[in-house]
């Protein structure tokens, strides 16, 4: 792995000028070990972090911060989200489309 | 990838927002930190990203055709990556970064050409460009 991935945090500080996330329902498509979710997970209202791969997934609820407690980390893709129809404010697609 | 896109449209709250976030497949530079600055060493070609990028842009045109969703915005960006050495882009290169990133033989001899005229705190860096698009659900 890179000595650092994005240091400057270029890419959530583009997310979050694109949707603001304050008090949004968000699901969060390919959230992969965490590593990109854990720097905006904190803002939204409720979140819902999903990715196919148990393995990084394991990784993502090992380094989840305490701010990031609210967030809901599930084994699952985008062919079939479990969830009700209108149930989200922002779908975010994090490097899975 | 279309069937999952309109199960995102499906669950998004109305008037709610899709966001695209994804590295593009344009050709970057390989940077290396030496006494002159930045410099770069070559590309690094990430050729290898244009089947999936094209695909993925024609299925958002795909839903966008049968109005399901609208852009709203797009901004390109850099996100930069740095190692302290060329082994350990070496090992990502062919390891975790593989389908997304290839470096010709001359700039791995650039590179290493350069990192030995530094003050010994070289470092290595490869601006990743990437592309973020807001979509707004549409309903009917």
């Amino acid at each position: 792995m890179p000595h650092a991935s994005d240091p400057e945090k270029s890419e959530v500080r583009h997310l979050i000028a694109a949707c603001p996330l304050q008090g949004k329902k968000v699901l969060d498509v390919g959230c992969g070990d965490g590593e990109f979710t854990w720097q905006f997970a904190a803002l939204p209202r409720v979140v819902f972090s999903i990715d196919p791969s148990f393995p990084d997934l394991q990784t993502a609820k090992k380094t989840r911060p305490a701010a990031c407690q609210h967030v809901h980390l599930a084994a699952a893709n985008g062919e079939a989200p479990p969830f009700p129809d209108g149930s989200f404010d922002v779908v975010a697609l994090t490097s899975s489309l | 990838m279309v069937h999952a896109l309109k199960q995102f449209w499906r669950i998004l709250a109305p008037n709610g927002t899709l966001i695209d976030l994804r590295p593009t497949c344009m050709d970057v530079d390989l940077l290396i930190q030496s006494k002159k600055g930045w410099v770069s060493a070559g590309r690094v070609d990430r050729g290898e990203l244009r089947l999936h990028d094209n695909a993925a842009n024609r299925t958002m045109r795909t839903v966008i055709q049968e109005g399901l969703f609208k852009k709203v915005h797009f901004t390109y960006f850099l996100t930069r990556h740095y190692w302290n050495d060329l082994e350990g882009l070496r090992t990502d290169t062919e390891g975790s970064w593989k389908e997304d990133a290839t470096i010709a033989e001359e700039t791995w001899q650039r590179a290493r050409s350069l990192l030995g005229t530094g003050s010994g705190e070289d470092r290595i860096c490869v601006p990743v460009r990437r592309k973020i698009t807001t979509y707004q659900k549409l309903t009917t």
